[in-house]
């Protein structure tokens, strides 16, 4: 049974601050091995050790232009591949690591089924990431088909 | 700021007002948490200035936070007495349908410390806070990890290291995966495109606007591990889960609200300090730092208040090619660098499938670490390198290695204290012996022990060198010989895969020699490249230019060499050779020192230099004993 990691009231503040996104849901999102920041800005943040961000206490979503057709569990799953995407690309190209159990813990694979989501995520990854500008959604699309097709792993899948 | 008497007459004023603004509840009940808090007076509790990051000053006290919405009294900042009967005050006028908006949600571990110092049958309004729920549900609390990201040469604040608080959260049960924890950590705000020299006068004179921020700590572990290649030490924490949520309750009450960051004192990990004595009163932890407070004896601190277990080590991605680098031959640590210089050509993936299996692991996870590496300065094209290795090795087996606890370099409570204060006799070109003393206040040489301290880093900063002579008359003479503001060397031997420049830099008065009369001051820097020369060795050559206002224009050649000797002596040979423009005067300058540790905190040192000035050639001879702390 999937367990949600926020509250309904967080869905509620998410909605009211869905700002426009690139494509539907949350977007297209990152690229595996693009850029990730803005390198002078980056140097300024990084000289007061403060990672640039207008968000005081923000969770992680809340940049993401996530509208309020996604779920909490694929926005959070965005987010964190957002940030992560070449972390959770190497752990699945290894099979094993703690960004890919990072995403595992997002869709709440339970841990008997741990290894069996590694090893399908190795076995595939050439279809999760079938080139270098593979975006992360094309990246989530392609792991829950992936699931889906796996009768121990399905339950997993995201409908999103 | 107010005297005793002045406070005691403004508490009086403020009962006298509370108590005639009549409110629906009966005159009896407003007053009784009033005498409470006179009975026992509540607004001079040591807790009471914690939770509100008070400090005692002459005449009263002040809270380190300029913000005026953190205070419900008018100059709550000053007055703690006021403070707390208007803090209660909106506690008990908190309505339901203020939400998020309630005093009580707003600052929820003042609110909390009421509660736990208030008797109970003082009742305050129910009010639901859904975004703090919401937060402390998501973080899943068991406890508190202190992450340190190792110094960073690179930028003025990093230099010393940072610290911050994870979260560690549970799920089900067991503990989930780091990556996923909240953290809690304070920083400046500064804006895009801030000009570095306003950066740097508003950061050291407390100018900059600073705040308590979280984010998830896969955001962190990017930016430090990845983006700037700095190791992070995981110290566990002594902390309950609901210490845990305690202390998400103290960083809460700083959301939004404005804190002046300061780079000496009132740093980041100063504040967070001041957040854990907030969220638990029963320790002092901010009282050991009154001019500067260094990440690492922040550590101390914490250390010694029992706060800390030993930690585990975090690689940043340098770290790790090099670990990888050293666990293969060097003809396949070539191959690694080809599969990637050469993007993942075939005559190099031939090449590869004819090792072991284990060892084409390897490499090909040597050469994704480098291709990532490299990919910092040229992005572009090594997208699809990266992307052809993580095709090869998904071919692989799984698995993967990392430094076990036998190969992680010492952690930084291990190093050195930050202080060195020196106390040594020397002889000179004068013929005569003279006393020396010096002071560094921060950091670390190229010749102290090395140990828990970035390899190869040198940050020194306001030292002081003072000599104490008597000259023919017997008349004595004390004469500072050198200040230097900075004094920066980074000696990181050159290795293929994470290739960097040798550097130093120095700001500062220097005698140039004990007849001199005058103190010129100077700015010097170096550029160049060091080499390792062995497994425990390295040298250097860095090209130099200096100009002070004796006046002098000088540009040379710096080479040294410098070899680590039993278990933390040093040993180094140094030679300058420099020419000066303006006087057409070449000089060179030849030094042997020798670093003897005689513990973690002691240390004797001993050189013997030779100079050319002009025809003449000087040498000298100093010999200090160190102390660290």
């Amino acid at each position: 049974m999937k367990k949600l990691l926020l509250t309904a009231g967080l869905t509620v503040a998410l909605s009211g601050t869905a700002m426009a996104g690139s494509g539907p849901g949350c977007g297209l999102g990152s690229m595996i091995f693009a850029e990730k920041t803005g390198t002078f800005n980056h140097v300024l943040a990084s000289i007061t050790n403060g990672i640039y961000s207008n968000q005081a206490f923000g969770m992680s979503t809340g940049t993401l232009g996530c509208d309020s057709s996604q779920s909490i569990e694929y926005t959070q799953v965005a987010a964190y591949l957002d940030t992560n995407l070449d972390q959770v690309a190497v752990d699945m190209a290894r099979g094993e690591g703690e960004a890919l159990d990072g995403l595992a813990t997002l869709l709440d694979v339970q841990a008997s089924d741990r290894a069996a989501f590694s090893a399908a995520a190795q076995a595939n990854f050439t279809r999760i990431f079938p080139s270098a500008d593979t975006t992360r959604e094309t990246a989530v699309d392609s792991l829950m088909a992936v699931l889906r097709e796996d009768q121990n792993l399905a339950v997993y899948a995201l409908n999103a | 700021m107010k005297t005793g008497i002045a406070r005691t007459l403004s508490g009086a004023l403020v009962l006298l007002l509370l108590g005639s603004a009549a409110t629906a509840t009966s005159t009896s009940f407003n007053t009784s948490w009033i005498h409470w808090v006179e009975q026992n007076r509540l607004y001079h509790d040591d807790g009471w200035y914690k939770v509100m990051h008070y400090r005692a000053i002459s005449g009263g006290a002040r809270s380190d936070v300029e913000d005026a919405d953190f205070f419900f009294a008018p100059a709550g900042r000053f007055d703690p007495v006021a403070e707390l009967f208007s803090s209660v005050r909106a506690f008990m006028t908190d309505t339901p349908e203020l939400g998020d908006d309630a005093a009580q949600c707003r600052y929820p571990r003042r609110f909390e410390w009421v509660l736990e110092n208030f008797p109970e049958d003082i009742v305050f309004p129910q009010v639901e806070c859904p975004a703090l729920s919401a937060f402390i549900e998501q973080s899943a609390p068991s406890g508190m990890t202190l992450i340190y990201p190792n110094a960073y040469l690179n930028n003025p604040a990093s230099m010393f290291g940072h610290t911050f608080v994870r979260i560690d959260g549970q799920s089900e049960g067991e503990t989930r995966n780091a990556l996923l924890a909240l953290t809690v950590s304070y920083g400046a705000d500064v804006q895009p495109n801030e000009n570095g020299f306003v950066y740097a006068f508003k950061g050291l004179t407390g100018l900059y606007p600073g705040s308590v921020r979280s984010h998830p700590y896969y955001r962190q572990v990017q930016n430090y591990n990845e983006l700037e290649s700095r190791d992070i030490w995981e110290y566990p924490m002594n902390f309950s889960p609901a210490q845990a949520e305690t202390f998400i309750k103290a960083g809460w009450d700083l959301k939004d609200i404005n804190i002046n960051y300061a780079y000496l004192l009132e740093n980041c990990s100063y504040r967070l300090l001041s957040l854990l004595e907030a969220a638990f009163p029963q320790y002092d932890l901010v009282e050991d730092f009154d001019v500067y407070a260094v990440p690492v004896d922040t550590l101390r601190t914490l250390g010694r208040a029992g706060l800390l277990e030993a930690p585990r080590f975090r690689p940043a991605i340098a770290s790790r090619i090099h670990f990888l680098a050293g666990e293969l031959a060097q003809a396949q640590v070539e191959l690694a660098q080809r599969l990637v210089d050469d993007a993942v050509a075939p005559a190099d993936t031939e090449a590869l499938a004819q090792l072991p299996a284990e060892q084409q692991r390897l490499v090909v996870d040597l050469a994704y670490e480098y291709s990532r590496f490299k990919a910092k300065k040229e992005s572009s094209g090594m997208a699809e390198v990266s992307y052809g290795l993580l095709r090869l090795r998904a071919q692989q087996a799984a698995g993967q290695l990392a430094p076990p606890p036998e190969a992680w370099p010492s952690e930084p409570m291990q190093g050195h204290g930050v202080r060195r204060a020196g106390v040594g006799l020397g002889y000179g070109a004068d013929n005569r012996v003279h006393a020396r003393f010096r002071f560094r206040p921060a950091y670390h040489d190229n010749y102290d022990r090395q140990a828990g301290f970035l390899d190869n880093a040198q940050v020194n900063a306001l030292q002081a060198e003072v000599r104490l002579s008597v000259d023919e008359d017997d008349e004595a003479d004390l004469a500072l010989d050198r200040l230097d503001l900075v004094d920066f060397r980074s000696l990181n031997p050159y290795h293929a895969m994470t290739p960097s420049l040798a550097w130093a830099g120095r700001l500062g008065w220097l005698r140039q020699g004990p007849q001199e009369k005058t103190l010129p001051f100077g700015a010097e820097i170096g550029l160049g490249r060091a080499v390792s020369t062995g497994s425990n060795s390295l040298g250097f050559l860095l090209a130099t230019a200096e100009a002070t206002t004796a006046p002098q224009l000088l540009a040379g050649l710096h080479a040294g060499w410098l070899v680590d000797v039993a278990a933390h002596d040093r040993f180094g040979l140094e030679a300058r050779i420099v020419h000066d423009v303006l006087a057409e005067e070449p000089s060179a300058r030849l030094a042997a020192t020798y670093n003897r540790v005689l513990s973690t905190h002691r240390a004797v040192r001993f050189q013997l230099a030779a100079k050319t000035q002009g025809q003449t050639l000087e040498s000298s001879a100093t010999l200090d004993f160190n102390w660290y702390f």
